[in-house]
């Protein structure tokens, strides 16, 4: 019988060996890559931009007082603020209406860092997919009451720890979970404790 | 050099200044900006603040320039290291107890505290946060204005302008040295009717708009110049809007008309003309309803109806159209039936064009470019002559152009009855209402054009936002009705509608010149004429009086003559006669003499 593979290529043969050993070596692997989302979830930095939270004063009121600087510096022109008068004269001003609309978000972060107050901050949570349009527009309750920052935690912001000396807030960069500063410490506590509004998300 | 400017020299740069100015405007002549805070263009001097001080060489300290008058050979500079460090030191005076809220305060963006501190300052205070005074915040000082005083640096701006500019003297400085403050007397509301100038004019975020307050940051509007319409003065103003939304009017500098001013009424007018009571879409009337069609479909019922109507038509202009719309109106019914059938006065308040109300800004007038119509010549018809035709029938189509006619004269609605009436209107007025066929046009910030103010000064605006809905500009819809009707224009803009319109303005104020001119030489001449026939009476009389006193003369002088010769003769005579008596006499005696002796012999 005449030979029908020229010996001369057969290289060919070789190298779909070789793919299949990588196969068989990744099926054995012990350490894959893929995880079980959404019952497994992975760690991101504590520099992740996902969806923004408005911080809270201790009474429970946004933080912000309607400067309109995030709004400015929005290179996607997604956040729209409606300002009104405070009844407290040393606070003044204050969004009467506050919305980002996620869909036209390019998640840059600009509008946390050009925040005077601290009030806008961003989370870890990137799950943002919506039934309808409309809910990607997130309004000041949506941005206030972040039901899920407890399963995917805080993301980026100004700062990230606290000299414990001074009590001023520091820049170094991600510290460990627990110092937190106070602020979003009671932002998360509230979270955890459940104390936000019904239905808010 | 002439006797009244002084020669200067500021950075090096010699310049020739009037006598009286102050460093700082001679500065501003040559394009140095010296940092300011209480001097304004409008106000009287006061040198409050220091910000300006500048080093002149042979003064033993620093100056203020906006108070130091210009002296001959001075020399200024205006950047030495010790001038900076001065600014520095005063910012920081001027900011010591400054509660640094600008992200709250709607001064930012336009404030001169943050931009003399990003240029000057740029230190790190020295003043605790909790140290700082508190000396009250969002006071509110009546209708327009409200107060914060941490944010005051007392430069009396707004004390001057209530003294020198509204003449209330609402405000005034109480208390002394560091407890200074600025407040009203006995803490009553300022009533003022230029009370919405204070903002302005304070140059920090002190005094506030009671009516801008927290509706938009002035970094984010867009800035349009335009003209007030509120009255016939014109002030100049500065329309910001957001979004297409009108957020503010400010009052921008015109020192031949507003200075730096505008009245309460005219700042505000802006917020009824935008949003109430628009008409957003053409409407016709059918059987007593208004029913809404497409500019489309009006187009077409115009001009249908107007070429039926032919010479008939009649036109109803009004004082707040612009002089480009007038122009045009006036244009569109001339051509179709001569000047016989126009009008714009509704009623009498064309007359008090130049009448002030009160002795700062406003005029009784409440019309934007009386002045404008005037001046071309839209009132020939008369009102009455208009309505009495309307009422006979003879006029088919009469177009009204923004004109609340019925409003104005209750008695037009006969017009509304006997004839087609095509109104052109912003809002749903009452004659709006009654039309045959209505169509929305923009308010005078929607589009762009000329008005004339009362003394004649004609002022461009331009548009800064869009109107609602289907609104149209007038200018643009004449403009299309007369190129349908196969008129020889072609206009791009309103600019090249001003244009044909100053052609048109300067052909009549020349044939008005010339015929000036013409009565003007007959005047001369006949006045020559007269002066000559009245020399030569003169002249007559006085050779007549002459040849008289002469004869006179002559005839007294021949008298005379006659008189002496006649003396003369008498005496000759006389003496003559003498003469021969005496001779008679001797002869008589000698022969009596010698007839003695011959007898004695
Ligand atoms: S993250 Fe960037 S794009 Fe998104 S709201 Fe902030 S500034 Fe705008
Ligand atoms: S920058 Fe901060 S304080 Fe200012 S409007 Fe945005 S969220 Fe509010
Ligand atoms: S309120 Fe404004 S204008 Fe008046 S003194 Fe203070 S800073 Fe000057
Ligand atoms: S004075 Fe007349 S033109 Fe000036 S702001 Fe007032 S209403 Fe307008
Ligand atoms: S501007 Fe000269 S002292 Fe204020």
């Amino acid at each position: 019988m005449k030979k029908i593979v020229n010996p001369k290529s057969k290289g060919y043969l070789i190298e779909i060996l070789n793919g299949l050993s990588v196969t068989l070596k990744h099926l054995l692997r012990r350490d894959i890559a893929t995880i079980q989302y959404p019952e497994q979830r992975r760690e991101y930095s504590d520099r992740f931009r996902g969806i923004h939270i408005l911080t809270r004063r201790e009474n429970g009121d946004p933080k912000c007082v309607a400067c309109y600087m995030c709004q400015t510096v929005c290179p996607a022109d997604c956040i729209t603020i409606v300002a009104e008068e405070h009844e407290d004269p040393m606070i003044e001003k204050r969004p009467k209406s506050f919305e980002i609309d996620l869909m036209r978000c390019i998640m840059c972060g600009f509008c946390v860092e050009a925040c005077p107050k601290e009030a806008l901050i961003m989370s870890n949570d990137f799950e943002m997919a919506t039934w309808t349009r409309d809910e990607a527009v997130y309004n000041l309750n949506k941005l206030m009451g972040r039901s899920k920052l407890a399963v995917s935690g805080l993301g980026f912001r100004p700062y990230y720890d606290e000299d414990q000396s001074s009590g001023k807030p520091t820049m170094v960069g991600p510290g460990p979970k627990d110092s937190f500063r106070p602020v979003y410490r009671d932002m998360l506590g509230r979270v955890d404790a459940g104390k936000l509004e019904a239905g808010t998300e | 050099m002439s006797e009244d400017l002084v020669k200067i020299t500021i950075d090096g740069i010699e310049l020739e200044a009037p006598k009286g100015t102050s460093v700082l405007e001679a500065a501003r002549t040559i394009g140095i900006e010296i940092p300011h805070f209480c001097y304004h263009q409008d106000l009287s001097w006061s040198g409050t603040c220091r910000m300006c001080f500048v080093e002149v060489e042979k003064m033993p300290k620093l100056a203020t320039a906006c108070c130091t008058t210009v002296m001959p050979d001075m020399i200024v500079h205006t950047k030495t290291p010790k001038v900076i460090e001065a600014r520095r030191a005063v910012l920081e005076f001027l900011l010591l107890d400054h509660p640094i809220d600008c992200p709250v305060c709607d001064q930012a963006g336009e404030c001169k505290l943050q931009d003399y501190f990003m240029e000057y300052g740029l230190y790190d205070s020295n003043m605790q946060l909790d140290a700082k005074i508190h000396r009250g915040k969002v006071i509110r000082l009546g209708e327009h204005v409200v107060m914060d005083r941490e944010r005051c640096i007392l430069c009396k701006r707004c004390v001057r302008f209530c003294e020198e500019v509204s003449g209330t003297h609402a405000l005034k400085v109480e208390y002394r040295g560091n407890h200074s403050q600025i407040t009203t007397h006995d803490n009553k509301p300022i009533e003022d009717d230029y009370s919405g100038n204070l903002p302005d004019v304070c140059p920090v975020g002190a005094l506030t708009s009671a009516k801008f307050r927290f509706k938009c940051r002035s970094w984010l509007m867009d800035s349009t110049d335009s003209i007030c319409a509120g009255c016939s003065t014109g002030c100049n103003i500065r329309i910001d809007a957001y979004k297409n939304e009108i957020q503010r009017y400010v009052g921008r500098r015109n020192p031949d008309v507003n200075k730096s001013w505008l009245c309460n009424e005219g700042r505000m007018s802006w917020a009824e003309l935008q949003n109430v009571n628009r008409l957003d879409q053409p409407v016709i009337l059918d059987g007593g309803a208004q029913i809404p069609i497409s500019w489309n479909d009006a187009m077409e019922l115009m001009l249908k109806k107007i070429r039926k109507a032919g010479a008939a038509i009649a036109g109803f202009a009004s004082a707040k159209m612009s002089n480009e719309e007038l122009f045009l109106f006036r244009t569109l019914i001339q051509n179709h039936c001569g000047s016989g059938n126009l009008e714009f006065r509704a009623d009498d308040e064309y007359e008090l064009v130049e009448e002030k109300e009160d002795e700062v800004l406003r005029r009784k007038d409440k019309n934007p470019n009386t002045r404008g119509a005037l001046d071309l010549d839209m009132g020939v018809a008369g009102r009455d002559a208009i309505l009495k035709s309307a009422q006979a029938g003879e006029i088919p189509l009469l177009l009204i152009f923004n004109q609340d006619l019925l409003e104005k004269m209750p008695d037009a609605q006969a017009i509304f009855d006997n004839t087609f009436t095509i109104v052109f209107s912003p809002r749903r007025t009452k004659t709006a209402k009654a039309a045959d066929l209505a169509l929305p046009i923009a308010e005078y910030f929607e589009t762009s054009g000329t008005f004339t103010n009362f003394a004649g000064i004609k002022q461009r605006f331009d548009k800064a936002v869009n109107g609602p809905g289907e609104t149209r500009e007038g200018w643009q819809v004449l403009k299309d009705v007369m190129m349908e009707l196969e008129e020889n224009i072609t206009f791009g803009s309103t600019v090249s509608v001003t244009g044909a319109l100053d052609e048109v303005l300067a052909a009549k104020a020349d044939s008005i010149a010339k015929e000036e001119a013409a009565k003007q030489a007959l005047a001369d001449a006949e006045a020559a004429a007269k002066q000559k026939i009245e020399e030569a009476q003169k002249q007559a009389e006085a050779a007549k009086q002459q040849a008289i006193q002469q004869a006179v003369q002559n005839a007294k002088m021949e008298a005379e003559m006659e008189k002496e010769e006649a003396v003369e003769a008498a005496v000759e005579e006389a003496e003559e006669e003498f003469e021969a008596e005496k001779q008679k006499a001797i002869e008589e005696a000698v022969k009596k003499a010698l007839e003695e002796q011959g007898k004695s012999e």
